[in-house]
């Protein structure tokens, strides 16, 4: 059946559960998978900057500022001025961040147990998304003469 | 370059406390005041245990000019960590370079010994052999400016052109591709897998560590200095023990924290 499916329509449906899913896992867990995978990065970065943590974790910086201001609003992190150039931001992790990371961790490690099965399913689908996002990103060629 | 005490910037010191951080400290002027005679520098009663504790919840490491064998003399712990002459001794240096290096210094000391004034050694010139660095310093000259033009002038003379590295009344002289405080920082936590790092100095030395371009290496000063480049400073070296006291108070639980604050109050409210 999953054959005759439009394959940008299976596309959509694993945007959708990616959301369900960070949004099932922020409810169970206080953070979300994305909020829980930033953390993570800035527990071993203390005092990165967001272009540091950007090409760390992949994320486009729009989005990771958008992420960041949540995990500020959370009091999870700390963005401050960096000491040596006022131009530029420092981010650190709270002892709230650190507390909510270490409450989190255990549920975390469950939800990834239970997908230990699938790990080459998943990296599979990874790799086929991210062929996607650069076929997508390359310039489209000229219309011949 | 800002004070590390005010709120937001403890909570970035704090930070540290949450992954694997290597404790780096310079030792004169920082963990030991600075004395006229280099010889009589110690480490306080109280600096040193707060030391050892600390090295009980984090790697600790002390990176000097001295060499390890002079610096052992005047630490009472000794930490897992110990690099002297500005890197050159502590870390993977293989023996035929610091054999090298020793025979460069053994030039140079004759060279210094021989083209430096009577004039200069009376007035309280002194050359420190490091084995494999010099050290000349000049703090009991009357006139230090003299003193300094004088050393840096004969040091134009020699050969192989030293590294030289100015401190507080001394100039270093490092053999040439000697590492500094720096890359001793960075190789000890390659060798370490430690991935962030606490690092602080009071001196132009240790500008080799706080110009690092390396955002995982958390700077700090004794004594502001408006061209240095540590992220923070505090005053002054009597204040150490307050920052190794912050520091292990991170490493403590919430909860130990809440106890302390509680005993405290009894003690102020006469119920201890």
């Amino acid at each position: 059946m999953a054959a005759h499916r439009h394959p940008l329509k299976s596309v959509f449906h694993v945007s959708l559960l990616l959301h369900n899913l960070n949004k099932e896992a922020e409810r169970r867990t206080g953070l979300s998978i994305v909020q829980w995978s930033l953390l993570k990065h800035v527990l071993e970065m203390p005092g990165t900057s967001a272009q540091e943590l950007s090409e760390a974790v992949k994320l486009h910086p729009s989005t990771l500022s958008q992420s960041l201001k949540r995990l500020i609003r959370k009091e999870l992190i700390l963005v401050l001025e960096d000491p040596r150039d006022s131009r530029k931001k420092v981010i650190s992790l709270t002892r709230n961040g650190k507390e909510a990371l270490d409450q989190a961790e255990r549920q975390m490690k469950e939800i990834a147990a239970s997908l230990t099965r699938a790990e080459k399913e998943l990296y599979f689908l990874e790799e086929c998304l991210s062929s996607l996002r650069a076929h997508l990103s390359r310039e489209p060629e000229g219309i011949p003469i | 370059m800002k004070k590390l005490y005010s709120p937001d910037n403890l909570k970035l010191l704090e930070a540290l406390s949450f992954t694997p951080t290597l404790y780096a400290f310079d030792f004169d002027g920082t963990l030991s005041k600075i004395v006229r005679n280099p010889q009589d520098a110690t480490i306080k009663t109280s600096t040193d245990a707060l030391l050892r504790e600390l090295a009980s919840h984090a790697p600790v490491a002390v990176i000097s000019g001295r060499s390890i064998a002079d610096l052992k003399t005047h630490l009472k712990f000794i930490p897992p960590h110990i690099i002297g002459n500005h890197g050159l001794e502590g870390l993977r240096t293989r023996p035929d370079a610091l054999d090298l290096a020793h025979k460069i210094c053994i030039e140079w000391k004759q060279h210094l010994e021989s083209h430096l004034s009577k004039e200069d050694f009376n007035s309280g010139v002194e050359i420190e052999d490091k084995s494999f660095s010099l050290a000349v310093h000049y703090r009991k000259c009357a006139s230090k400016k003299k003193a300094k033009i004088d050393i840096l002038n004969v040091a134009a003379n020699l050969d192989p052109k030293p590294r030289i590295i100015l401190g507080k009344c001394v100039v270093n002289f490092l053999p040439p591709g000697a590492p500094h405080k720096g890359v001793a920082l960075v190789e000890l936590m390659l060798q370490t897998g430690i991935k962030s790092a606490f690092y602080i100095g009071d001196d132009d030395t240790d500008e080799d560590v706080f110009s690092l371009p390396n955002a995982r290496i958390f700077s700090v000063r004794v004594g502001k200095k408006g061209t240095s480049q540590a992220q923070f400073y505090i005053h002054e070296q009597n204040e150490i023990d307050r920052l190794l006291k912050t520091i292990l108070r991170f490493y403590k639980s919430p909860k130990e924290k809440l106890e302390s604050v509680v005993e405290r109050k009894d003690v102020l409210h006469g119920r201890a």
